[in-house]
């Protein structure tokens, strides 16, 4: 045990500081991210990796000296934890004066499964040929088939 | 120092729209310049409470997350729109969500990138020099609601007394704890007028070990005004309106 290591917080035992690098490198490693971070990893990840990345993400930034007190390392420690999140892709540089600045790597909003929404976006693409590109709503049948029961939409939304 | 506030609800009709709208007023008429974001794009809704209409939307936030405009060029002033009186020092800006189906069911199909909704909304604080942003979120808990909750600095979520409502909210309380949410404030809508309404803001609290910034009854005019104007500004004596000062009160 170093004593001149800053204590990390909110550990559940007591750990040094080099010892929750070493984990938090190992646990970084193990993370499978994919296209940035998700609101969920900002609820699943160990402490203190998730209260320093949720900080970072409402700040809309963070530095290096920041990161590491959010994680209770010493710069030097911090720093190889911050490279591999930026190798990794949950980081990324977002500024270089006066010190490097790095932001959350956020990942695109889910996209829906399946063909659902081209087939929907194509049928509403089909509808509005001719009609007025600026519309927000179709309008309704003059009159529904007599095997239809609900609106326009839900016509469409069936067919897929 | 400005503050971002998520307005957010577990489930849908709960009042959330009105509400941002009927806080952001509120504010606006204390002089502060505050901003509405509405990241529900998949229903988007507060527009109308601002009485903008879809033509007259030039852009949208669907325009800046598709790189087509500037965060700013989405954001239209309000001010006099909702009713406050021309040269008062608050400003109220919206940014509206398409309500154009095909826009809706592109992001549905596509998705959208989130840091850039969040610098969006760093880039409109900086240059709209607002107070407050206030972003009236999507119901429930996906994940691009949760990423608003965790860039902002209060919640507010609102609930009505329905036990629905009620264990949905505990999800939510739970999730916004987990992502380190410094404040959270909830409030209580559409509570019947035979309830008491201390009674109620007791024993919310203590499901959910959160503060309730204020128990609001139903009300037939909030009803029959139906979205077609803010209610604090057609309504400025009564008590609901009393009540939302309340909440601002907190809020600032």
């Amino acid at each position: 045990v170093n004593p001149s290591e800053p204590a990390a917080p909110e550990t559940a035992v007591s750990e040094t500081a080099g010892e929750v690098q070493v984990r938090l490198l190992r646990d970084i490693g193990a993370w499978p991210i994919r296209e940035g971070v998700r609101s969920t990893d900002l609820t699943a990840l160990d402490e203190p990796l998730r209260s320093a990345l949720n900080a970072a993400v409402r700040q809309g930034q963070t530095t290096l000296r920041v990161f590491a007190g959010g994680l209770g390392l010493n710069p030097e420690q911090a720093q190889s934890v911050l490279e591999l999140l930026l190798s990794r892709g949950a980081l990324r540089l977002s500024g270089a004066e006066p010190e490097p600045s790095y932001q959350v790597r956020l990942a695109r909003s889910g996209r829906s499964g399946g063909e659902l929404w081209q087939r929907v976006s194509t049928a509403l693409d089909r509808r509005l040929v001719g009609g007025d590109p600026d519309q927000t709503a179709e309008p309704p049948p003059a009159e529904p088939p007599a095997d239809e029961h609900g609106p326009a939409d839900q016509t469409d939304d069936r067919a897929c | 120092m400005s503050t971002i506030i998520s307005v957010h609800s577990f489930r849908g009709g709960t009042g959330k729209s009105n509400s941002t709208a009927n806080l952001a007023t509120l504010m606006a008429a204390r002089g502060q310049r505050v901003g509405v974001i509405d990241t529900d794009i998949q229903s988007p809704g507060v527009h109308v409470l601002f009485k903008l209409e879809p033509d007259q939307m030039q852009h949208t936030l669907n325009d800046y997350l598709w790189g087509n405009c500037t965060i700013e060029q989405a954001a239209h002033d309000v001010t006099e729109r909702v009713g406050l009186p021309p040269g008062s020092p608050g400003r109220l800006f919206l940014v509206p969500s398409s309500v154009r189906s095909r826009d809706i069911v592109r992001i549905l199909r596509e998705g959208y990138d989130m840091g850039l909704l969040n610098d969006g909304f760093r880039h409109l604080i900086e240059l709209l020099k607002l107070d407050v942003l206030i972003i009236d979120t999507h119901p429930g808990v996906g994940e691009e609601t949760l990423l608003s909750i965790a860039m902002s600095d209060v919640m507010l979520l609102i609930l009505r007394p329905d036990h629905q409502d009620f264990q949905g909210t505990a999800v939510t309380v739970e999730v916004a704890r987990q992502l380190d949410i410094p404040r959270m404030l909830l409030l209580v809508n559409k509570t019947p007028t035979s309830y008491n309404p201390d009674d109620v803001q007791r024993q919310v609290e203590r499901s959910y070990d959160c503060p309730v910034a204020a128990v609001l009854p139903h009300s037939d005019e909030m009803m029959t005004l139906a979205s077609g104007g803010v209610f604090v500004l057609q309504y400025p004596q009564h008590t609901i309106t009393q009540s939302y000062n309340r909440v601002v009160d907190q809020l600032l």
